[in-house]
């Protein structure tokens, strides 16, 4: 079996196609991934000053509150609101149905503010556009809430306005506000690409599970028939073969993570040595699933290559590889047909890397690892029915 | 000791007949010849005694033993030397050479020496680093004739393994499987080359259509044929009466002469040349070279086979 081990794996890393699709491609998209997607996310999350019209009807004085808060949001590189001056409620109402503005603050002639934001839109998610809406809301609601604090104390206690203390906490927040994080990491979404990325590579380094079986079928290779009559058992010469592949895979998956990981940067919630258990198991499913495609009966050893490559691909469309509306098409399928999910090993591996990034708790992660392991256990199960038997009746 | 015994093998595939009630025996220490077109049942013959395809009848028997699918006693003493060069093109020759002897030896020092020994008997100590697509075809049969031959096998297949190979090649091969019989293995060759088979084997069994069609040694197979042999003779001036003289022979069958030659057809036997010469010199005919062409193995097999053309 160490014969076998050890000329198969070599055999294996010399093999060009191999060391192409199976170590060099997830390399490439990776770093195609990384020019395309990463910025793309970071920008995501800068947020541009949100223009709001005001219309101003109140008496000379009333609005000095509101125009000192608002001055204070709009000034600097940071500006958090653009005021657009807007003389009547109908010119305020056309920015709004133009787009141009997300809301409208009408100041009463008490200077209290009322708002009115743009329509939602249908669209489904967390749209930057509901984020400003959100982010204008809280500023009026917050004014509101502080001037009647402020009035309130001033009619029943105007000493204690002379407290330094006092005025400082009517603008902190943080006694009554905390931080609460719902994920184990910070969510990026770009992050979604690599992880399905793995998965895709995951699927290609089966072909070295296709690649190691075709050269021990007797009805697939000359080499097959070779050594299916030679001295050494088949289960042995199998055994060695699968674990030369299931090597094979978990180094070209290793070294594609730790690319993906230390040089690109990509974060996969700090569990690193968790990452390398989920590769394993990854590697161990490509092997099966390669196992599996390499035994199929009556088709030709070059289609077998081809059909692997259609059905990594078919699957990687499912796990979001192929940008924004890909991964909306996987979000969709997860939510109304979960089977679909359960029986697509490249979401699988994905999903492995996912659950380590947002969950606090590793349990999703084991439930994963579970599911693609009754995965690969199937696969080999098929593939050992199919590789069972050691005469043919041709060849 | 017969060390191949097949005993009324019979083999479908599908519809075809492949192998109709196949007998066949092999002494231990004979180079045994396998001829037969294509299609006739060579290969499949081969495959079903090494236990590669299933059968429908009949009984194998290898060194006195049941040969099954998991008989690895017995695959441990055989060497095959498939027809298709059948070995990994990114392993170098000596990985190659030592992962097939691996496959029946686990000794390392052992197998160091089998593969070094393997290596000098084929002739590629200069080439041990090379991957096989870097070999010429004769080179890539000799590794292929290495694979099998490296770990000293008693019974060793040779499936046509002369295919696309120069005579330089051809003849270091058939050189080097006439060693290992002398070096005490059994020899089952399969050919199309008429001349190897005659050259090397001590016994030939022509089949054709899955059944065995003649059997035995070159001179039995000759024997049982009825093409005779040629004899031409330049003559350009014949006396009248030679011509009638020569017909009158016992063993002459056929005579005619084209002017400068007399082309005779005769049984076969050991002094036809001798007698057609004396009445030649009786008769003062002057003539000048002389041609005699005995029954070759090739018509024995045209003659059994038939000399139609096959797909």
């Amino acid at each position: 079996m160490w014969n076998t081990f050890k000329y198969t794996t070599l055999s294996i890393v010399r093999e060009r196609s191999i060391v192409v699709w199976v170590l060099l491609f997830p390399l490439i998209l990776a770093t195609l991934f990384n020019a395309m997607f990463k910025g793309i996310d970071e920008n995501a999350h800068d947020l541009d000053p949100i223009p709001v019209a005001i219309v101003n009807k109140s008496e000379a004085g009333a609005d000095k509150a509101f125009q000192t808060m608002m001055d204070m949001l709009s000034e600097g590189d940071e500006a958090l609101l653009a005021s657009v001056e807007a003389k009547t409620s109908e010119e305020a109402q056309a920015l709004l149905r133009d787009n141009k503005t997300i809301g409208t603050i009408t100041l009463d002639e008490n200077g209290w503010p009322s708002l009115e934001l743009s329509a939602v839109s249908g669209e489904t998610g967390v749209s930057m556009e509901q984020v400003k809406r959100t982010v204008l809301a809280d500023v009026v609601d917050d004014f509101c809430r502080t001037r009647t604090a402020v009035e309130d104390i001033m009619e029943n206690d105007p000493q204690a306005i002379r407290d330094p203390e006092i005025v400082r906490s009517f603008v902190r927040l943080d006694d009554y506000t905390s931080e609460l994080r719902i994920t184990h990491s910070q969510t990026r979404e770009y992050v979604r690409y690599f992880y399905a990325l793995l998965g895709f590579a995951a699927l290609m380094a089966a072909n070295v599970g296709l690649t190691a079986v075709g050269a021990i079928q007797p009805n697939i290779s000359p080499l097959g028939a070779r050594r299916a009559i030679s001295g050494t058992g088949r289960a042995r010469t199998l055994a060695g073969s699968i674990a030369a592949s299931w090597l094979v895979s978990f180094l070209a998956l290793v070294v594609a993570f730790v690319y993906i990981r230390f040089v690109l940067g990509v974060e996969f919630g700090g569990r690193e040595a968790a990452c390398i258990l989920g590769i394993a198991v990854s590697a161990l499913m490509a092997t099966a699933f390669g196992a599996l495609v390499g035994a199929l009966p009556h088709v030709p050893a070059s289609a077998k290559g081809g059909i692997l490559s259609g059905i990594t691909c078919l699957l990687s469309l499912f796990a979001g590889l192929y940008g924004t509306p890909a991964l909306r098409l996987a979000d969709q399928v997860a939510r109304n047909a979960p089977w679909a999910t359960a029986v697509n090993p490249v979401k699988q591996v994905s999903n492995l890397f996912y659950s380590l990034y947002v969950y606090t708790d590793l349990e999703p992660f084991f439930q994963t690892l579970g599911v693609l392991a009754l995965t690969t256990a199937v696969f080999a199960l098929v593939a050992a029915l199919m590789m069972r038997r050691q005469s043919y009746a041709s060849l | 000791m017969a060390i191949v015994e097949v005993r009324n093998l019979v083999k479908r595939y599908g519809e075809v007949l492949a192998l109709d009630h196949f007998n066949l025996q092999i002494e231990e220490g004979e180079i045994f010849g396998l001829l037969g077109p294509n299609g006739s049942g060579k290969t499949t013959s081969i495959n079903c005694l090494l236990q590669l395809l299933t059968y429908d009848k009949g009984d194998i028997l290898l060194f006195g033993e049941p040969m099954r699918p998991n008989s690895y006693d017995i695959k441990r003493r055989i060497g095959v030397v498939p027809q298709d060069v059948a070995v990994f093109d990114e392993l170098s020759v000596r990985e190659n050479i030592d992962y097939f002897c691996g496959l029946y030896v686990s000794d390392g020092a052992r197998r160091r020496a089998l593969v070094d020994e393997a290596i000098e008997f084929v002739g590629l100590r200069d080439y041990t680093k090379f991957r096989p697509r870097k070999l010429s075809g004769g080179l890539k049969r000799r590794l292929n004739i290495a694979c099998g031959i490296v770990h000293k096998p008693d019974l060793i297949f040779f499936d046509e393994p002369t295919v696309a190979v120069d005579p330089q090649s051809r003849n270091a091969i058939l050189g080097g499987i006439q060693r290992l019989n002398a070096e005490g293995a059994t020899v089952v060759y399969t050919s199309h080359y008429m001349e190897e088979v005659e050259q090397i084997c001590s016994r030939i069994m022509i089949m054709d259509r899955g059944e065995s069609l003649a059997c035995g040694t070159k001179d039995d197979l000759v024997r049982m044929v009825s093409t005779g042999e040629k004899v031409e003779v330049e003559a350009p001036d014949l006396p009248g009466g030679t011509l009638e003289a020569l017909g009158a022979l016992p063993f002459v069958r056929r005579i005619s002469h084209d002017g400068t030659s007399i082309h005779l057809l005769c049984d076969n036997g050991p002094h036809n040349l001798a007698t057609i010469l004396g009445v030649l010199q009786e008769r003062a005919v002057v003539f000048g070279r002389v041609y005699s062409e005995p029954p070759t193995l090739n018509d024995v097999f045209l003659e059994i086979t038939g000399k139609e053309l096959r797909d």
